[in-house]
């Protein structure tokens, strides 16, 4: 094997290192890409250690050489022929004879200058092979086309170094267009600069559809999919689709969180489980977020039930921070005025409840004092009533009496006219009777004649015998006649002379009698003004009656409407009384924190004092006279003892 | 005039309130014996003694009878307290005419003295119902104590004077003039009304039925507050669930001890169980 070809072999080890290094430098730079920083010195570090692996090489390569070179040489020539058939094998390192002199010499001197220069050469070669281009390499003469290529390729070596590295740069700025301007290179070099500029292409593109999918999951759109990449790019492939499928069960974690976190749930959390790293930080974040929001909300809402149960003896009491501390201070801020408010109405439902109970008594009291005042007035107004009446009638009846008395004084004096006329007619009597006297003196001598006269003819009769026994009879008749005319005589006469003694007699009662009914008359007209008097009075009476019972019926209104309207204040003040005591309960159905339970007895006791002084002043219901009662119940008893059963009440009641 | 006695007033005056419940004060001492002295004097009594005697042995109730005439005072006339005219017209009779299946009204008027109260709430019923009155019974019980007011009630005869207060609609149509002093009431209004003597006392009251409205207005001023309770709680018992009492203005029921609910001034209800 040549030894240029050795070196274009160790050249092309190296070119085909750089080309590995590149390589490696591209995935690296790719995963620097991926991966972090400290990532990316372990990278370097393990590329430093890749280079170090190659120039190794590169070194024990041109020891191989070199003592190849060396050891043919023996004895000069053998020496030099083995160090040519070494050299010829491209064993540098030769050992020629030092001591041999002559053209042997020259040409082992030559030979050693050759080997030098070879040796040199070789060096530098080993130098560029080894990766160490700070070589300089001088061409002997113009025609030393071995250390003017070894010049050249150094040349061409460096340039590309330095593409490379300005590639690299490039690259590293982010500049991923940058290619190695190939055409600067000939044959081969172009063609390693061409390999490189595709490997960097072909990475680029990689990238760029890489880039491309990334970039379309940045924008939401994860139907982009990754080309199935070649080889072990399809790492690639494998990361780009774990990104995909995390980022997407990320977001549909969170948007299912969201959902139902909207949609009032806020109890679901996230489940981190099948997530890794700062995926998995995501989602507990929003589980932790979730947790700082839902704690106080939590609380806020049991507290909110126990509100919504009457129990206002909670308060929000965990920690929170920032808007959730204005929540909670909020909320227990209304919880202390819904508890102040509750106990003032609590407190102000107590005073109502007691006052109105208090003014119902009171208006109850008063409406049993006014209906008693009406019920009196009631009987005053029906007393009255009939005392009107009977006031008139009695009016009527004076004037009756006043007519009457006028009627009766006529008659009087009528009397006594008649009176006079009697006693004339008296006087006549008297006269007629002492002439009826004188008649019957002469009836009685005629009586006395009449008895002679039968005597006589009862004697004419016994004479007579037989013949005059009828005569007889008649005689014996005349003669019973005769002494009964002389009886009558004889009572008339003492009637008469009675009569005469009565007529006078009652001449002095007429007299008298005439005396009295002239008094009588006098007394009539007295009492006929007497009676005009007391017509005229009851009269007066009456209307002053009437007038009463106006006034009276005035009274009776008032005090009805007295009744009427205590009657409806104190249904008023019931009323009232049960709304207090209503709302009372109500409120006592919620659960203060503050002194109300002491309250409900004692603020009943407290009124205001215009409300106690307006109690104060209210009438009193006087006791009723207990002796007395008890006495009536001792008459009532005795006369519930002495009753017989006797309805006073019919005993049929038609369809009743 | 013949005096009384502390001791005969308080004698008389209880077995006044035993048998009539009619309560007399002291203050009512003159009254007392100013109504009774025609009658003492008609039997010769010489003092109140003998005539307590003569009640107090009277086996045929007619001594009780003449006392009741004298000492009861019959004041009324037409449209006394008319707001409970207005009241049972507007709310009472059609709450009760809607609620009755048997076409059957029962009101009474416990103490109807001379009957313008009855006949006033005949005639509200006879307007009420027009010429629609079909089968419905709607005669009226009226009762009092005195069987003179009741006579005077059974003939409805009344001063021009008296039923000057009434509508002159219902004067027209309900009235005929019997002289220029008086008018009668006609016989449809006079046969809606059954009169009948009853006393208030009675232990048991005899009906077959419960009421579904009672009037007793003015009667129980004269009572004390402990017969008034009894008599409110027996109408308690003869009046139907949901029935109604008025009473007098003045004679307003205890509203914490009562059982019945107050509904407006001296009208008051018998709740629904």
């Amino acid at each position: 094997m040549r030894i240029t070809t050795k070196f274009v072999v160790g050249f092309l080890v190296m070119a085909l290192l750089t080309c590995l290094l590149g390589y490696l430098g591209i995935v690296n730079v790719q995963q620097m890409m991926a991966a972090d920083v400290s990532a990316a010195e372990a990278l370097a570090e393990q590329l430093i250690l890749v280079t170090k692996i190659a120039m190794a090489a590169a070194v024990l390569i041109a020891i191989i050489l070199g003592t190849v070179m060396a050891g043919t040489i023996h004895k000069p020539i053998k020496q030099m022929m083995e160090a040519a058939e070494k050299i010829s094998r491209g064993i540098i390192d030769v050992q020629l004879p030092t001591e041999a002199k002559g053209e042997v010499g020259q040409l082992a001197v030559s030979f050693a200058q050759v080997a030098a220069n070879m040796r040199e050469l070789a060096d530098a070669a080993a130098k560029i092979a080894r990766g160490d281009l700070a070589v300089s390499i001088s061409a002997k003469s113009a025609d030393d086309v071995l250390g003017g290529s070894l010049q050249e390729l150094l040349q061409v070596l460096k340039r590309l170094m330095s593409e490379l590295k300005q590639l690299y740069e490039q690259h590293a700025e982010g500049e991923i267009d940058a290619l190695i301007a190939d055409e600067q290179f000939n044959g081969a070099y172009r063609e390693v600069a061409g390999g490189i500029n595709d490997g960097y292409r072909l990475y680029v593109s990689t990238l760029r559809k890489i880039l491309a999918v990334l970039t379309g999951y940045a924008e939401g759109n994860f139907s982009v999919s990754l080309e199935r990449l070649p080889g072990k790019l399809a790492q690639a492939n494998e990361g780009v689709e774990l990104l995909r499928q995390n980022l997407q069960n990320v977001i549909d974690e969170t948007v299912t969180i969201a959902g139902l976190t909207a949609a009032g749930a806020l109890g679901v959390r996230g489940d981190a489980d099948e997530l890794y790293g700062d995926f998995k930080r995501i989602i507990t974040g929003i589980n932790e977020t979730l947790d700082a929001i839902t704690d106080p909300i939590n609380e806020a809402a049991q507290v909110l039930s126990a509100i919504a149960e009457g129990d206002l003896q909670v308060s929000m009491t965990g920690e929170y921070q920032g808007d959730h501390a204005i929540i909670k201070k909020a909320l227990n801020q209304a919880l202390a005025n819904f508890n102040e408010l509750l106990a003032n109405i609590l407190e102000a439902a107590q005073q109502v409840a007691a006052g109105s109970k208090q003014i119902s008594d009171s208006s109850m009291a008063l409406s049993q004092g006014a209906a008693e005042q009406a019920s009196s007035i009631e009987q005053l107004t029906a007393s009255l009533e009939e005392i009107s009446g009977q006031t008139k009638h009695n009016a009527e009846n004076a004037d009756k009496v006043n007519k009457l008395a006028v009627d009766a004084k006529g008659h009087a004096q009528q009397g006594t006219e008649e009176m006079q006329e009697m006693l004339a007619a008296m006087a006549e009597i008297n006269r007629s009777s002492q002439n009826i006297s004188k008649i019957i003196k002469v009836i009685d001598e005629i009586a006395f004649q009449t008895n002679i006269l039968a005597l006589n003819a009862a004697i004419e009769a016994a004479r007579a015998g037989q013949h005059g026994k009828g005569f007889a009879v008649v005689a014996e008749e005349v003669r019973n006649l005769a002494a009964r005319a002389a009886n009558a005589a004889k009572e008339t006469t003492e009637l008469i002379n009675g009569s005469i003694e009565k007529v006078n007699d009652g001449a002095y009662i007429a007299n008298q009698t005439a005396a009295a009914l002239q008094k009588i008359v006098a007394d009539i007209d007295k009492m006929a003004d007497l009676v005009q008097q007391i017509a005229a009075a009851s009269t007066e009476q009456a209307a002053g009656i009437s007038q009463i019972n106006t006034g009276i019926a005035q009274v009776s209104r008032v005090v009805q409407g007295n009744s009427a309207t205590s009657q409806e204040s104190a249904a008023a003040s019931e009323e009232l009384a049960s709304q207090a005591e209503m709302l009372k309960q109500q409120v006592a159905g919620f659960k203060l924190k503050t002194k109300a339970a002491g309250q409900d007895t004692a603020a009943g006791e407290e009124l205001g004092p215009q409300l106690e002084q307006i109690l104060a002043e209210l009438p009193e219901q006087e006791p009723a006279a207990e002796e007395q009662a008890e006495q009536e119940q001792a008459y009532l008893e005795a006369a519930a003892a002495a009753e017989p059963k006797i309805l006073l009440s019919d005993l049929e009641f038609g369809k009743y | 005039m013949l005096k009384i006695t502390d001791q005969e007033f308080k004698q008389l005056t209880a077995y006044i309130k035993q048998n009539f419940g009619i309560h007399l004060q002291a203050e009512k001492k003159t009254m007392l014996t100013g109504r009774l002295q025609s009658l003492l004097l008609s039997k010769n009594f010489t003092r109140f003694s003998e005539y307590i005697d003569y009640l107090l042995n009277d086996k045929s109730g007619e001594a009780r009878m003449e006392l009741v005439e004298k000492i009861t005072t019959n004041h009324t006339f037409f449209m006394r307290e008319a707001d409970h005219f207005f009241f049972f017209r507007d709310h009472v009779l059609p709450e009760l005419v809607q609620n009755n299946q048997e076409q059957d009204l029962r009101i009474w008027c416990a103490a109807c003295s001379t009957g313008e109260e009855a006949y006033t709430l005949a005639m509200i019923i006879a307007d009420y119902f027009g010429a629609d009155k079909g089968r419905w019974d709607t005669r009226i019980l009226a009762t009092d104590i005195s069987q003179q007011v009741l006579e005077t009630a059974r003939k409805g005869i009344y001063s021009l004077e008296r039923i000057a207060p009434l509508p002159a609609a219902w004067r027209n149509k309900y009235f005929h003039k019997l002289d220029g002093e008086n008018a009668v009431l006609s016989s449809s209004i006079k046969n809606e009304v059954i009169f009948r003597k009853f006393n208030l006392m009675e232990p048991v009251f005899p009906f077959r039925r419960k009421f579904q409205v009672i009037f007793c207005r003015n009667v129980m001023i004269y009572f004390d507050w402990e017969t008034k309770t009894e008599l409110v709680n027996k109408f308690y018992e003869h009046l139907e669930e949901g029935g109604y009492l008025f009473v007098g203005h003045s004679e307003s029921l205890n509203r914490e001890k009562t059982k019945f609910e107050y509904i407006r001034p001296a009208v008051y209800r018998k709740s629904n169980a």
